[in-house]
């Protein structure tokens, strides 16, 4: 049983733009402000300055988020048109709603990193900023033995697959983001790209129904193309 | 602008023009034939690293490990977690119910290499510091996101991607009873302090905390029902090693893009402080013993590809090949 | 409390090992009372520092397997002070001074800055600002980071037998290294400073001298170490700048100053770790001599690589 990724934008009228997405049992909501003004120390004189910011579902910021925000940051600084902008920050906040599994360890925290990456992405779609081109991650589980993909697994399979990746990749199809962890050989590898480009590479116009994966849903490009052609339409009704 | 006397040519000594365009300091370098980095190696030259292994007095086990000019020291320490007293009696009841679980359904180290236990109780503790005057860009306080990130990577490395130390290693039971009873446990206190920073600590260490754990002797530990308190055998001759599980080292690379006309883009391996405040796209790739990969890690850009990873994991088991000999002669 | 910005242990606590028969047998002092033990010194270790060194102080000779001191010493500066800081026409100097976690015997040392780190970094600001030509430097800061790795111990457990040594080791070697680093970063100074630890010891009792002059007198020693089991009653170390014979700093341990005939312990104490320090000071000098010559060799050959060396900017 999987429950479908779902994503929303829009829905914090107080910030420049937010976004909510899940996947699986993981859920989480990002807010993007900015342009806006700068700590003087953090200024730079020819961009903008990227902060992340990785709120846990419950307690404190500890290393773990900090991990969590370097990467993510990582992953949004080179699609940021970060030279619009330049003396500015732009601040994007996210926010974990639901984790996967109660503990702490490195599955969980891989599965945060897909759907904070997605959701930050839409986000800065709906708060306007200008970006080089749009992202969308998914996670893929290599199954041991039988060298099964499953895309978009949930924490039990992953706790049985071999190895497992997080992948982000630019509607163009060009690989992002790569966070892998596991046993694998390099062609492996190279399968689970494979498998992650189909999903995460939005479907041209007409093609939409083909692009179905085993996961019985829409690829996470597609939902995140479709949910902001929804936003963009319900906002320009009047002109209708 | 035509004017009869061409103006000289508007020249700097390479130092300055460094400072006024990093990014394009490294392009030309890059762009000439062969490519060149402004350390004088080239993009696929790792830097030579050197290790000496147990030289402090008072930890149980410790590595220096220097490559090029970054240089870390770290130290092992291990301290005794009892079950028995005070609040830890409660809990570790629950423990020792679940690790008696554990072994029955062969749970750890098959689905996630104790990876719970070792975090639930906190057996390994890893930290990385950097405010010890390595670099004029940290100062002594608290840790700067930095190195909070690269001390979670390093745990992460450790508990996780590698599984190196299974939490078996570190329990403490009271062998005369009938039914074993983890009784305490042995918490390893990995510190890790840099002493000079130029570049790709990560890799540095990393491969120090490899070094100092297998250099790591602890003293027998036993428990003793009298006394009701775990108590260690003060004879040299029966300190032990940890079992490690497979060895596993890390490679890290920056990419630059647009060194060619076409855009063509250059893989540095483990780059040094210049080249890592110029690059902003980077991989790491580990690598396990046998040339399996363990893992990946790409971000900060679009230039590198399939291809471009490709040969970041070939450079990477090569790279391996260099630590695993270095860390096996070490320690002999 | 824990540390959100590091990795904590076991919220219950740990206990360093305890072990079985753990047989306390003081070592007898064998070493010469007036021996001094070999300094290795060396500078520029920290490349990208404006000045650095290492200091190692080996075990004395005659237990081998006890510990050793490792003090690095990094200098950066003179730097600019920050906007926000008053006008000052001299130089800042900070002193910061930290224990590694492995660095102390039985028990781990945490991260955060105790007291006896604060105190020592103030006392080592004070035994070297003397020797740096501040005036020079208007405006800046000079910064001196040290990073204890290892240390002889005998840091705490001063009680009415006597007084332990080990704090003033760590302070004697932290100012030694750093007069070193701030010579290696090129900062302009009237001498360089050495530490330098002396103190009286309960005499043993198998001591050749207990036949003759007054059995009860303690004996002096110099660059005492924890390791060699003396009873210590009290102690001294000096920074001291050897080439204009002053005293920068002096800290005394123990009962001290009580007249015993007509010699004053205090001058005793002194002059032996005047004596120390004067002896610590040629190894420093030489540190100092050979990081300069392999700078000198340096400016040669780069002078010749460089001729033309020139990048046109054509970007």
């Amino acid at each position: 049983m999987t429950i479908p990724s779902t994503a929303s934008l829009g829905f914090l009228p107080r910030s420049d733009g937010s976004a909510s997405f899940s996947q699986g049992r993981t859920s989480v909501i990002a807010s993007v402000n900015g342009p806006m003004e700068v700590r003087i120390r953090d200024e730079l004189p020819q961009e903008a300055y990227i902060e992340v910011i990785v709120r846990p579902a419950i307690g404190v910021t500890g290393t773990r988020e900090k991990y969590l925000e370097s990467r993510l940051l990582s992953a949004l600084k080179p699609i940021i048109l970060r030279s619009n902008h330049p003396r500015t920050l732009i601040q994007i906040v996210v926010q974990v709603v639901q984790s996967a599994g109660s503990e702490d360890n490195a599955i969980t925290t891989l599965l945060l990193l897909a759907p904070s990456l997605n959701a930050a992405v839409l986000a800065l779609l709906d708060a306007g900023v200008p970006l080089k081109s749009v992202l969308s991650a998914t996670t893929v589980a290599f199954l041991k033995g039988s060298g099964k993909l499953i895309v978009e697994p949930e924490l039990e399979d992953l706790k049985k697959a071999a190895s497992k990746h997080v992948l982000a990749f630019t509607s163009a199809g060009l690989l992002g983001f790569v966070e892998s962890e596991g046993e694998f050989e390099y062609e492996d590898f190279e399968r689970v790209v494979e498998a992650g480009r189909n999903v995460c590479s939005a479907g041209r116009e007409g093609d939409d129904n083909d692009t179905k994966m085993d996961t019985g849903g829409q690829g996470v490009g597609e939902l995140m193309r479709k949910v902001v052609r929804e936003k963009v339409e319900k906002d320009l009704r009047w002109r209708a | 602008m035509a004017s009869s006397t061409t103006p000289p040519v508007l020249s700097f000594p390479p130092q300055t023009f460094q400072k006024l365009s990093p990014s394009s300091y490294l392009l030309r370098h890059l762009q000439s034939t062969p490519p060149i980095r402004p350390s004088g190696r080239s993009p696929n030259v790792f830097r030579e690293p050197t290790i000496h292994t147990n030289s402090l007095s008072h930890a149980h086990g410790s590595a220096v490990v220097r490559t090029g000019d970054t240089a870390v020291v770290c130290g092992v320490r291990g301290e005794i977690l009892s079950l028995t007293n005070g609040e830890g009696k409660a809990k570790g009841g629950v423990v020792v119910l679940r690790s008696s679980e554990d072994n029955d359904e062969g749970f750890v180290g098959e689905e996630d290499g104790g990876e719970g236990e070792l975090r639930a109780r906190s057996l390994i503790v890893t930290n990385l510091e950097l405010g010890t005057g390595c670099s004029r860009d940290y100062h002594p306080g608290p840790p700067s996101d930095f190195a909070q990130t690269t001390t979670s990577r390093l745990h992460r490395l450790l508990l996780s991607t590698t599984s190196l130390i299974s939490p078996e290693s570190l329990r403490i039971s009271d062998t005369h009873a009938t039914e074993i009873e983890t009784k305490a446990y042995w918490v390893l206190y990995i510190d890790i302090l840099c002493i000079s920073l130029d570049g790709n600590i990560l890799d540095t260490a990393w491969a120090s905390v490899i070094a100092a754990l297998r250099s790591t002797r602890l003293p027998r530990a036993y428990w003793d029902a009298d006394l009701e308190a775990v108590v260690c055998d003060p004879d040299l001759a029966k300190y032990t090693g940890l079992q490690l599980g497979q060895l596993a080292f890390t490679a890290s690379f920056a990419v630059i893009s647009g060194v060619g006309d076409d855009g063509k883009s250059v893989i540095l391996s483990d780059p040094d402080e210049f080249e890592e405040s110029v690059c902003e796209e980077s991989v790491m790739v580990c690598i396990k013993e046998g040339g399996k990969i363990a893992r990946i890690e790409k971000g900060g850009g679009l230039a590198c590809g399939m291809e471009g990873l490709g040969e970041c994991v070939h450079r990477a088991r090569n790279r391996f090949d260099v630590w695993e000999r270095l860390v096996k002669s070490a320690l002999v | 409390m824990t540390d959100r910005r590091r990795i904590n242990g076991p919220s219950e606590g740990t206990t360093p090992p305890v072990f079985a028969s753990a047989v306390v047998t003081k070592p007898t002092p064998t070493r010469a009372p007036d021996s001094l033990r070999k300094i290795f010194l060396k500078t520029s270790l920290t490349p990208p520092a404006t000045g650095s060194a290492f200091l190692e102080l080996p075990s004395p000779a005659p237990y081998p397997n006890s510990s050793t001191l490792k003090i690095t010493a990094s200098v950066y500066g003179p730097r600019p002070l920050p906007s926000s800081a008053a006008f000052s026409p001299h130089a800042r100097l900070t002193a910061e001074l930290k224990f590694a976690p492995f660095s102390t015997p039985h028990k781990r040392r945490g991260y955060v800055r105790d007291a006896v780190e604060r105190d020592l970094s103030v006392q080592l600001q004070n035994a070297l600002v003397k020797s740096i030509k501040t005036g020079a430097y208007p405006k800046s800061g000079i910064d001196v980071f040290i990073t204890v790795l290892d240390c002889e111990g005998g840091l705490d457990g001063d009680d009415d037998e006597g007084v332990e040594v080990g704090l003033m080791g760590v302070l004697a070697g932290a100012i030694t290294c750093a007069s070193a680093a701030v010579a290696d970063a090129g900062i302009e100074c009237v001498d360089l400073v050495s530490g330098g630890v002396a103190a009286l010891v309960k005499r043993p009792q198998n001591s050749d001298a207990m036949d003759t002059d007054g059995m009860n007198a303690p004996m002096l020693v110099l660059d005492p170490s924890p390791a060699d089991g003396y009873q210590i009653l009290s102690a001294a170390v000096v920074g001291y700048m050897a080439g204009r014979e002053e005293v920068t700093l002096l800290w005394t341990k123990g009962s001290v100053g009580i007249l015993d005939g007509e010699e004053d312990e205090l001058d005793l104490l002194m002059d032996g770790a005047i004596m120390t320090a004067t002896a610590v000071r040629l190894v420093l000098n030489e540190a100092v001599k050979e990081r300069m010559l392999l700078g000198l060799a340096r400016s040669k050959g780069k002078l010749k690589e460089d001729g033309g060396g020139d990048v046109a900017m054509s970007s």
